[in-house]
């Protein structure tokens, strides 16, 4: 098994036939892959099929006329294989976490759904608490808390089970500039010290190149791979931020969306 | 502190005001004259709910005993039938779409009939309670289940969970503030229904004896029934309100 990419996609294509739509083509031939270990962004248009691709990378079930080419694989198995064998954590665009839930209880979700003893639950849970700075706020519900620390939270839930790729669906498309930044430097932090793999899709450029090391740049529909964009940039990312290659990064990105989306 | 203020002036805003409505009430009729047969003063109810307690509750009971078990029924059977017909789709949204109307019968009416066929024991009571606290809990129940946040699904399937423990999980706990506002609700419709059946007939019960003694025009002791039927009916449903407050603690904090 090649171990060196978590994610591979060949050759994806992806057909709607609705009764309006007719063989609507959503993906066409995209390929590209995601190695291990490695930042990776992918950006594109609203409504270019980003979500579609999440979903059939997350292993999630699509809508049901829905006709598929192509592979997936990640770290070599099919999506849903991969999510079986809990390689998979996502981080959604909502935090959806459980309302009636205090944060302890949410993180600790996925680990009762898989079985962990009581025991080991509490000890993960504490850990994570700990190493996330939410130890204080462990018995708040999630409506008592700010939208930046819910989709902390759900982080949170994430890496619970220590899954060794985490996919992230524009999760903080719904915060404020500040707050923004804050958790992009937490997820960074969180990937470099806990050695993730991280496929993020987001609509803003700013944040891809902020986070990745690779950002893939998605046309119009129907989508394909447009550009493929190599962040050469040291992290911590806020000490190059206003250095020169980072705003060409941020330019040459904005040129291919602005050609992908015509 | 502060709250506890709060809350202890809620209840003493309620309780003054009840107080107030009665004083209004004793004071109009010492004021204007009427007639004892249209209306009388609530201190001679209460006297006669002191004087006539043992018979007034002996027949509350007896209603009780109606009310009960046909409220318990129904909203049992309500929840069950939801919970096992939830996941077949199709048939689920057919049936909420035939149960809300259905509940929009005045099914009280079927008392009229159900005594020719059951008779009008208390049994017959306890069919007609059950039978129409039924419906509201089962729709209640049925749609929330039915109902689920698209995320929540998306995230308990990458965690492999079964359906169960969807159901345990997340639509459970999802549903119940819901569920239990209907159960609330049902509350007051099966005391409704229940006095409403002993009108059509029946060998006992505070609806009979209210019938009975406005026949013979005992004015006091309708009014104790109803005074009765009141207190009970407050009982009844501040207790499933305490139930509710102690089993979805979340929502409030």
């Amino acid at each position: 098994m090649d171990n060196s990419k978590a994610i591979t996609v060949e050759n994806f294509n992806v057909l709607f036939n609705g009764d309006r739509t007719k063989h609507l083509h959503v993906l066409e031939n995209i390929s590209f892959d995601v190695k291990n270990s490695s930042f990776v962004s992918i950006i594109g248009p609203s409504g270019c099929g980003k979500s579609t691709l999440f979903r059939l990378i997350s292993g999630l079930p699509t809508k049901d006329s829905c006709e598929i080419g192509g592979k997936i694989r990640i770290y070599g198995r099919k999506p849903e294989t991969a999510s079986k064998n809990r390689d998979l954590g996502l981080i959604l665009q909502k935090p959806t976490l459980l309302e009636w839930r205090t944060v302890a209880e949410n993180i600790e979700l996925p680990l009762e759904i898989m079985g962990y003893q009581k025991e080991k639950r509490g000890k993960i849970v504490t850990k994570l608490l700990n190493s996330m700075d939410l130890t204080p706020y462990s018995h708040y519900r999630p409506s008592e808390l700010s939208g930046g620390m819910q989709q902390k939270v759900s982080i949170g839930r994430a890496l619970a089970y220590n899954p060794k790729l985490l996919l992230m669906d524009e999760p903080f498309a719904a915060l404020d500039e500040v707050n923004r930044r804050r958790m992009n430097n937490e997820i960074i932090n969180i990937w470099k010290e806990m050695n993730k793999t991280i496929l993020f899709v987001t609509h803003n450029i700013q944040e891809a190149v902020y986070l990745s090391q690779k950002v893939i740049v998605l046309s119009k529909k129907p989508s394909t791979v447009y550009k493929t964009v190599e962040i050469d940039l040291k992290y911590p990312r806020n000490e190059v931020e206003g250095c020169s290659k980072y705003f060409k990064y941020i330019k040459e990105i904005r040129e291919y969306l602005n050609e992908a989306s015509n | 502190m502060r709250q506890v203020i709060k809350k202890y002036n809620k209840t003493l805003i309620s309780i003054s005001s009840l107080i107030f409505f009665f004083l209004a009430w004793e004071l109009s009729l010492n004021i204007f004259e009427v007639s004892k047969t249209v209306l009388i003063k609530p201190s001679e109810i209460l006297n006669t709910c002191i004087t006539d307690y043992d018979i007034l509750s002996k027949e509350m009971i007896y209603s009780a005993k109606e009310i009960l078990p046909g409220w318990l029924i129904g909203n049992a059977l309500g929840f069950l039938a939801a919970l096992s017909i939830y996941r077949k789709d199709r048939i689920a949204k057919r049936l909420v779409n035939v149960s809300v109307l259905v509940n929009s019968i005045p099914l009280i009416t079927l008392a009229a009939v159900l005594g020719g066929i059951v008779g009008t024991n208390q049994n017959q009571k306890i069919l007609l309670v059950s039978l129409i606290t039924f419906f509201p809990t089962f729709i209640t129940t049925l749609s929330e289940l039915t109902n689920i946040d698209e995320g929540h699904k998306d995230l308990l399937l990458s965690y492999n969970s079964s359906e169960k423990q969807i159901l345990k999980k997340v639509l459970l706990p999802k549903s119940l503030p819901s569920i239990l506002n209907s159960v609330k609700v049902t509350v007051t419709t099966a005391i409704f229904t229940a006095i409403t059946a002993e009108f059509f007939g029946g060998y006992g019960g505070i609806g009979i004896f209210i019938l009975s003694k406005k026949g013979l025009y005992n004015l006091k002791l309708v009014w104790a029934g109803i005074f009765f039927i009141a207190l009970f009916g407050s009982l009844f449903y501040s207790t499933v309100q305490l139930l509710q407050k102690r089993l979805v603690r979340w929502q409030k904090s």
